[in-house]
């Protein structure tokens, strides 16, 4: 089992989340608020580009949009093998949240 | 919307382009101009333009790591496959690095070389503003450029030129023997030889730093001397030498010391070990005037400008200034402006301070390196072209993986620097081993440490980048031009242009090798024709003893009783007594005839005093006359050459009074002897006079029989030593001390010789690899036609075949190249010289013809 950065854990996330959306600017953005902290392009691009070699999501481009200066939108969205991933992330994290230790806050 | 209102800038832009390719670049110019338009429709341009710059910059590390991480892996890789080709191809690997680490390592030094010949003088701080004065006289019909001048020149010139800053006198006391006697022990002598009479502006012109005493007084008094740190070493050891008192036993006079300064720098044309103070030098010359002489060439004058400028216009000001210097009595004669860093490699006048190199040799060695730095690429050429298609699939691979030529090309490049820096660093650890042979080969000191400066480093580098450029370039596109599918597949093309150019830089390479080789031959054989050439006299065998003063003064009034003595050894067939020694300088004087009226007609000639035995024991042929004699000729008496008949433009030389400019009395001509070459074959025949004055020699020449030379020094040594007790005995060959006029050429050769061998070593190297090469592209051939019966040497020729056409083909271009350079070459260096294609030389001595040096190949 390959085991994920946190943020390319995040950035799986918002892809999830975006659904047919997710792209640069709009991931970004995304990220930025739900984690409260300014991500630069760059650190979203990094992760991006670890998880296009896992193989757990795909790149494509849309149609040229003219906001972009005439530049297609690279869209990304999950690979089966990154639902997988999503998933057993989703399952770890919930062994590791079991109510006990829930208590001890 | 207008579209530009919403770009980027154009600065941010770029700096994606360089760090981010492709798709990843498009990504995020596009991420980052949606949401700067957002923002400028939201907000205002400038926040958005500030938004920008910041997320720029906070991206920034992101893409730079990236970029460089990215880098790497390629580079891991690229370093793998490099090495990984290195090892597979020992050979190939071997001759390319080993060929250009020679080569390298040769040109290095080489270069090495060149800059230390170019640095002389420059140690001086003032250098560039230090001119030396150089007297040109016309003398009747001859001409003498001086480097030394008239004493009392650099005062006046210092008195009438404000833009002179300062001006010193230099005076040669040749040799001299001193003594220093410490309170207890026993006295320290020494014989110096390089030891001058000095203003004390010298010092401060020189920028001569004082390890002790005062710079500005140290040399004002007379009896004052300053030494060199080692001077000081021998004599003193390491007490304090400052206030101590030398004895000059040549001149009978105390110095005393006022004063050390470091040993002056090696490459300076001012190889002097002592200095003693101006006013000690009228007291030496027992002439109180000796210092306002205004004719007599006695001193090396240095003058130092303001600045550059003035040395410029000084020449207009010369003649002026010559005018009103011989107002009293009009000489033709003019000074000239030497700038003293052009000294070493461009002077050659009368009496100079010590033989100076020639900047030709500069030229020859600089296109030399040059000449072996290009074998060296078009070697490496050739050996990755042709090995290039061993990796034909490597590179295919990499193309339908997706490599793009650039990257290919880059590839290459990187491996072609990769070797050269291999070989870069198997050159510097070469340099290091040659370096002591090359030292004793030139008399340089050059040390590992000392050649390791930061320019120096600065130009391997840039050698290092243009080699890359030159000798990887054609081979990377050339590689990177593969057809996947025919790359794949494994075809060959024999007639691709790599193949056509391999053949044309192999020729190329050896006219190179050939014209050095060549070169060298015509070289050693105008070496070879200068000492071997008869100069009309017999240098061999011939032992020179110094007599000091103490042994003249001794044997003053019995030199025949001693000249007897010495003689009754059964080895020494001849004894006579000389002023100077052939091929060293000679006495400028003129030779006045009673009938001249006003000498100032008269040519300058050369003048050597000798006693009645000289002729016989030098070997001189007599065409009329008879020889000096005792009795007959003892108020003096002349011989002249043929040449000076011919200058004087006596009919019946013989009987015709003379007067010399040292001696007033008259003495007749009593012979006329042959021209010879009393100097080294660099300049004409000469005039030439032999005047009988015994009491004015300063050898003892004694010619000696069989092979018993040691013995003949030890009996000489104990006769020198019974005449007068604690003198030095110094001795010297007069074979060794003519045959010194050809140590440049002589040193010359010797780099030469070798670097030429190097030359044709990288080239056969290079050679060997193609044959290599052509083998094993033939290997099925060569099977199948042993296989149906040919034998070895079938197989050899058919190899060497074209090579040895294409060897030829060199030759053919490189012969009359090298001719024509020759022939220039030689015509340059003057004097007498051999053609670059006779076999013979005039005397019949046979010269070893480079025919035979050519066909081994």
């Amino acid at each position: 089992m390959i085991l994920l950065s946190r943020s390319e854990e995040i950035v799986l996330l918002a892809i999830w989340k975006l659904k047919d959306n997710a792209y640069g600017v709009s991931l970004r953005e995304m990220i930025s608020q739900l984690t409260s902290h300014e991500w630069s392009f760059g650190s979203v691009y990094k992760p991006l580009k670890q998880l296009l070699h896992k193989g757990y999501v795909e790149k494509r481009s849309s149609e040229p949009r003219s906001e972009r200066g005439g530049r297609s939108r690279f869209l990304y969205t999950l690979t089966p093998s990154g639902r997988e991933a999503l998933k057993r992330i989703r399952k770890i994290y919930k062994a590791f949240w079991s109510e006990d230790t829930e208590m001890a806050f | 919307m207008p579209d530009d209102r919403g770009t980027l800038p154009k600065g941010g832009k770029a700096i994606l382009r360089v760090f981010l390719e492709y798709e990843d670049y498009y990504q995020a110019v596009g991420d980052f101009e949606e949401s700067y338009r957002y923002r400028i429709q939201t907000e205002n341009k400038s926040k958005a333009i500030i938004w920008f710059w910041s997320m720029l910059l906070r991206s920034l590390p992101r893409f730079v790591w990236d970029y460089v991480d990215w880098r790497g892996i390629m580079l891991k890789n690229y370093l793998r496959t490099a090495f990984r080709v290195i090892r597979r191809q020992k050979l190939y690997s071997f001759l390319n690095i080993a060929g250009l680490a020679v080569s390298l390592s040769c040109a290095l030094l080489i270069l090495f070389h060149v800059k230390d010949e170019l640095r002389y003088e420059k140690n001086f701080p003032k250098s560039d503003r230090i001119h030396r004065i150089q007297t040109n006289s016309k003398y009747g019909s001859n001409f003498r450029n001086w480097a030394p001048s008239a004493p009392a020149i650099g005062p006046a010139l210092e008195e009438s030129l404000p833009e002179i800053e300062s001006s010193a006198r230099i005076r040669d006391l040749g040799r001299q023997i001193l003594r220093f006697t410490p309170a207890k022990g026993d006295p320290r002598r020494f014989e110096e030889v390089r030891g001058f009479c000095v203003d004390n502006s010298f010092l401060s012109m020189f920028d001569l730093e004082m390890i002790a005493g005062d710079p500005k007084s140290a040399l004002s008094e007379p009896h004052t001397v300053v030494l060199t740190a080692s001077v000081a070493r021998r004599y003193f050891h390491n007490e304090d030498p400052l206030g101590q008192v030398l004895f000059n036993e040549s001149r009978r006079q105390p110095l005393k010391v006022t004063g050390v300064i470091p040993d002056f720098p090696r490459n300076t044309h001012l190889k002097i070990s002592y200095l003693i103070s101006m006013p000690t030098f009228p007291i030496y010359m027992r002439w109180p005037e000796a210092l306002n002489q205004r004719t007599w060439k006695a001193m090396y004058t240095y003058i130092l400008f303001r600045s550059q400028k003035d040395a410029a216009a000084f020449r207009d000001k010369a003649a002026q200034f010559m005018n009103d210097f011989h107002a009293d009595a009009p000489r033709e004669e003019e000074i000239v402006l030497q700038p003293i860093q052009n000294i070493h490699l461009h002077s050659k006048l009368e009496q100079e301070i010590a033989p100076n190199s020639d900047v030709a040799y500069v030229y020859i060695f600089s296109a030399a390196a040059f000449l072996i730095l290009i074998i060296a690429g078009v070697n490496f050429v050739n050996l990755s072209t042709s090995q290039s298609f061993k990796r034909m699939k490597e590179i295919g691979v990499r193309k339908v993986i997706g490599a793009r030529k650039g990257q290919l090309i880059k590839q290459h490049l990187g491996e072609a620097w990769l070797l050269i820096v291999l070989s870069t660093a198997l050159a510097l650890l070469l340099l290091n081993l040659v370096l002591p042979f090359y030292n004793r080969l030139t008399g340089k000191a050059l040390t590992y440490g000392g050649v390791l400066t930061l320019d120096n480093i600065l130009f391997v580098s840039f050698i290092m980048v243009v080699l890359t450029v030159l000798a990887g370039l054609y081979p990377a596109f050339f590689i990177s031009g593969f057809q996947p599918v025919s790359t794949i597949k494994g075809v060959r093309d024999p007639h691709s242009t790599a193949v056509i150019l391999r053949k044309g830089l192999m020729v190329f390479q050896f006219v190179i090798s050939v014209f050095m080789i060549f070169c060298t031959i015509t070289l050693y054989r105008q070496l070879d024709f200068f000492l071997h050439q008869d100069p009309g006299f017999d240098k061999d065998r011939l032992v020179a003893v110094r007599m000091y003063s103490d042994f003249f003064r001794a044997s003053a009034n019995r030199m025949d009783t001693i000249k007897a003595e010495i003689l009754h050894h059964p080895a020494v067939t001849h004894v006579a007594l000389t002023s100077n020694l052939f091929g060293t300088e000679y006495s400028n004087e003129r030779l006045t005839p009673v009938s001249v009226q006003d000498k100032s007609t008269l040519p300058m000639l050369r003048f050597m005093r000798v006693d009645d035995d000289f002729i016989a024991t030098s070997g001189l042929e007599i065409i009329q006359g008879r020889n000096f004699d005792k009795v007959l000729d003892r108020k003096g008496a002349y011989i002249i050459n043929e040449s000076v008949a011919a200058a004087l433009d006596l009919k019946q030389p013989l009987g015709v009074s003379c007067r010399s400019d040292v001696h007033e009395e008259e003495a007749p001509i009593v012979a006329v002897i042959k021209d010879f070459h009393f100097t080294s074959l660099h300049s004409p025949l000469e005039p030439f006079v032999l005047e009988y004055r015994p009491s004015r020699t300063s050898y003892v020449l004694v010619k000696v029989q069989g092979d018993s030379f040691q013995d003949v020094l030890t009996f000489l040594e104990g006769k020198f030593e019974e005449i007068a007790p604690g003198n030095l005995f110094s001795y010297t060959f007069v074979d060794e001390v003519f045959d010194r006029n050809y140590a440049q050429e002589s040193r010359a050769l010797d780099l030469f010789k070798a670097f030429s061998v190097l030359a044709l070593l990288v080239s056969c190297l290079g050679l060997f690899g193609l044959t290599v090469y052509s083998a094993e592209v033939r290997i099925k051939e060569i099977g199948i036609r042993k296989v149906l019966g040919a034998s070895g040497s079938n197989i050899a020729f058919l190899l060497s075949k074209n090579f040895i056409l294409w060897v030829l083909l060199a030759n053919a271009v490189a012969w009359p190249l090298a001719y024509l350079a020759m022939n220039r070459w030689l015509q340059r260096t003057g004097g007498y010289k051999i053609s670059p294609l006779k076999l013979r030389s005039i005397s019949g001595h046979s010269l070893s013809p480079p025919f035979w040096l050519f066909s081994l190949r």
